[in-house]
């Protein structure tokens, strides 16, 4: 009973199609099983909504009269890249501002132009016979820009590990604030509901898939920076999927302050959460079979982010469900767990999407492309110098 | 008249810290409990105190730490958490030392419950959203 992208599609059409978010059908399937919800279903909506620092924004301000060529641009104090285009600029989450430092960044430029804020613009340049202005000092809007679209080179990591802290000082982390002595763990995944590891074979989800981005319509540009297909097959027989990444785009004019927010992590730095609704279609039962899993049979390891290492050392393998049970036991004690990415975000996301199929104000794009296959990531090498 | 739980800031003007004031408080028949205290003579201290006791005896306390020059603020919300703010991504609730904050399992809101907070501060760095302002900064 395969069915195909576009079949799905024409059933939704017709209203006749089934949609459910990915905490749905894996109810459904623990009911009633896989075989029973892949005739059923037609789509399941996954989402996240977590941190994701590769994140940023093209912009185009259009030209002043007289023009400039801007070379050192910033934005409501944050710097902007100046190295493409005479109006064209990129600005990253992460950037801290110039006077504001990690409290208003790069982040909060975007979140500010998603919410209609005006912003403040200054650029400066050595000028040249074509364009011979110096200097601008302006106030410009979100709607004023003649493109300005999201291009995040990593977003929707697949699964990530937990973080604990074996030192005996505090760490402040991208992982949240770590007590010394185990004292807290963080996780950041969405578990059952994180899109990668409900298609963690990429079946359905490939270069051109349309997808909810920060509430707005928006793509899967190309595998994501640091993309590594990791599968591992776990004694009990369940998968450990992890590694795989998204580059997503989409337009800033359609998106909702809802569903993206600046962030500062304490003593770390800016970043950016970003929501991410992904559908998946119910091609066949073994797709089914990869949405049914449950946070029970998700895993992650428990690593030590008290010491600064690319080769973290793995304390412990856990699952979601207990993860998500607020305390895990490590070293024979009982230890806090408390989540990064919102969970509650998520599923609101997974809701959106699930209602905009059925009504039609979105429709599934079949892949231009697949995803590539990736064995390994590669590490930098140094010199050797610390 | 039952017994209540209250918060305290207590600020001391730099003259008074070396003044013996907290241990006269056994006097008005309250429990306390200090949670935090920076008081050094010379310069401007500051207390948080939970106090356990009658309302009648709780007057009577703060009128006597009114009496010796003692600024006093009654806590009634130790932290304001600006709901519009809030993404419920949990951060905070890895910091909090007494369970305050925690996360509804159900619905995965964050939820706050005040008579647990220490006051402590913590989370305040902690929030990404920086949706969690202290009551009274002066105390973090």
């Amino acid at each position: 009973m395969a069915k195909t992208i576009e079949e799905i599609n024409e059933k939704l059409k017709k209203g006749k199609a089934v949609v459910f978010t990915a905490e749905e059908a894996v109810k459904m399937a623990s009911e009633q099983g896989v075989k029973k919800c892949a005739e059923q279903i037609d789509v399941v909506t996954t989402a996240t909504f977590g941190a994701m620092c590769s994140s940023g924004a093209i912009l185009n301000f259009g030209h002043s009269e007289p023009p400039i060529r801007m070379s050192s641009i910033s934005i409501n104090g944050v710097e902007a890249y100046g190295g493409l285009a005479a109006v064209d600029t990129y600005i990253g989450a992460t950037q801290p501002g110039k006077t504001t430092g990690i409290e208003y960044g790069g982040a909060h430029v975007i979140e500010d132009l998603i919410a209609g804020k005006e912003i403040e613009l200054c650029a400066t340049s050595a000028g040249t016979d074509c364009y011979t202005r110096t200097e601008v000092h302006t106030k410009i809007k979100l709607a004023d820009m003649n493109q300005a679209y999201l291009f995040n080179p990593r977003n929707a990591y697949q699964n990530y590990s937990a973080a604990t802290n074996s030192t005996n000082r505090t760490k402040r982390t991208y992982m949240g604030t770590l007590l010394p002595g185990m004292g807290n763990v963080t996780y950041s995944t969405s578990g059952e509901m994180s899109p990668l590891l409900k298609d963690p074979k990429l079946r359905t989800i490939g270069i051109g898939t349309r997808i909810l981005l920060c509430g707005g319509e928006g793509y899967v540009a190309y595998e994501g920076t640091q993309a590594v297909n990791k599968a591992e097959k776990l004694p009990g027989g369940d998968m450990l999927y992890s590694g795989y990444t998204l580059a997503l785009i989409g337009d800033m004019k359609g998106m909702r302050s809802e569903y993206i927010k600046a962030a500062t992590f304490d003593g770390y730095g800016v970043t950016m959460y970003v929501g991410v609704g992904i559908p998946i279609p119910v091609i066949d039962e073994d797709m089914m079979a990869d949405l049914a899993v449950s946070n029970d049979h998700i895993y992650t390891y428990i690593y030590d982010y008290g010491i600064s290492t690319r080769n973290k050392t793995a304390f412990k393998l856990v699952s979601y469900a207990q993860l998500r049970s607020g305390e895990v036991e490590l070293n024979g004690k009982k230890v806090r767990t408390a989540p990064l990415s919102s969970l509650y975000k998520a599923r609101k996301i997974a809701e959106e999407l699930k209602g905009k199929l059925l009504d039609g104000s979105f429709v599934m794009t079949v892949p231009a492309a697949k995803l590539p296959h990736r064995d390994k990531i590669n590490g930098l090498e140094t010199d050797g110098r610390l | 008249m039952g017994e209540k739980q209250i918060k305290v800031g207590l600020t001391f003007p730099p003259d008074k810290a070396d003044k013996p004031i907290v241990t006269h408080l056994v006097r008005f028949d309250l429990g306390f409990n200090i949670l935090k205290a920076y008081i050094s003579p010379g310069i401007l201290g500051t207390m948080i105190l939970e106090l356990k006791g009658s309302d009648e005896n709780f007057e009577k306390c703060l009128a006597y730490l009114e009496e010796e020059g003692i600024q006093v603020k009654v806590y009634t919300d130790s932290v304001i958490r600006y709901e519009e703010k809030c993404i419920h991504c949990g951060a905070c609730t890895a910091v909090c030392p007494s369970g305050a904050l925690v996360m509804n399992r159900e619905t995965w809101e964050l939820e706050f419950d005040m008579d647990a907070c220490l006051l402590c501060g913590h989370c305040v760095r902690a929030c990404p959203a920086r949706a969690i302002k202290s009551f009274d900064d002066a105390i973090l």
